[in-house]
């Protein structure tokens, strides 16, 4: 018990480090942050049209800069993205 | 699958069997498309797989006709659907991954003397870049204790750095994703625009982390 009230007093007044490719990432998030971004539900209602935009070759960067941004910034929005278009895999190859 | 998007609109809209015909038939591509969708979240041999897959498809077919009216036509209609399947399953799932972790730090927020990372983990051993990368750490650090509330920062800290799901950020404080994101998105410009104020932009102090990256490597 005390050694593990030790280590918490330790934990406590020590800063936690934090590994350069996170913070890296972290300052890339800054570089890419814009006055105005949209919404994690304006993301979901544009998705489908995205994803298939991006699978028929199109440039959605630009054609849809806002939905792209937005995944950048939002980890739950990308894995969704990732799932859905793991979705739209599956479905060419069950139903084409 | 048979049907096209009007078709699917046609059947789904109508009532009595030809809407029950309709629901099968979703909830059967539904179940076909899940477990590939949800792969790389769910393994088939879990336990729960096949409640899961089987649940996520209701709550879906569910959602589908509460929100059909909403659906604009920019996609097919199984696109819209898999959308809404994909968030109802990956937010189940990533619920069910953090339920037994504590966030007792997001509702108390961090302490404000504290200075949650301070150092690298594994610094670089060139001790020029070590200093510039340390100086870029604390500069950073100082715009976070700064320009932040504890609620952004403990917000921050957790989707960030952590990276806690919003989602079960959101379940935990009550708070739908939406506002989070907001939360991050003001907490990400007021720190931009301190780095812009002290005169180091992000893209400088990323160069320095990426310049050097690959003076390294080569």
């Amino acid at each position: 018990m005390l050694r593990r009230i030790i280590n918490w007093f330790n934990k406590k007044q020590q800063p936690q480090p934090i590994h350069e490719k996170k913070f890296a990432s972290m300052i890339e998030m800054l570089v890419k942050t814009e006055a105005h971004e949209i919404s994690c539900n304006d993301v979901g209602d544009a998705l489908a049209e995205f994803a298939e935009l991006h699978r028929r070759g199109q440039d959605v960067k630009h054609l849809m800069p806002l939905v792209h941004q937005h995944l950048e910034m939002c980890p739950d929005c990308r894995e969704e993205y990732d799932a859905l278009m793991a979705a739209l895999d599956a479905e060419a190859e069950l139903y084409s | 699958m048979q049907r096209d998007t009007s078709s699917w609109l046609e059947d789904l809209h109508a009532e009595g069997v030809q809407q029950a015909n309709a629901l099968d038939d979703l909830r059967e591509v539904l179940m076909r498309i899940l477990p590939k969708a949800l792969s790389r979240w769910l393994e088939s041999s879990d336990p729960h797989f096949d409640a899961l897959i089987e649940d996520i498809a209701q709550e879906t077919m569910l959602r589908v006709l509460e929100r059909l009216d909403t659906f604009k036509g920019n996609s097919k209609f199984t696109t819209w659907v898999y959308t809404i399947a994909v968030r109802i399953g990956l937010s189940k799932l990533r619920l069910k991954k953090w339920q037994e972790v504590s966030l007792d730090s997001l509702k108390s927020g961090p302490n404000s003397d504290s200075s949650p990372f301070m150092q690298f983990s594994a610094p670089t051993n060139n001790p020029e870049v070590s200093v510039e990368r340390a100086n870029a750490l604390a500069l950073v650090m100082t715009a976070i204790e700064q320009e932040l509330t504890p609620y952004q920062r403990a917000v921050m800290s957790a989707v960030v750095l952590e990276g806690i799901p919003m989602d079960v950020i959101a379940q935990r404080l009550g708070k739908d994703r939406n506002t989070l994101y907001k939360v991050i998105h003001d907490a990400r410009l007021k720190i931009k625009h301190f780095l812009e104020r002290s005169g180091h932009p992000p893209q400088e102090l990323l160069a320095l982390f990426n310049r050097r990256d690959q003076q390294m490597e080569s």
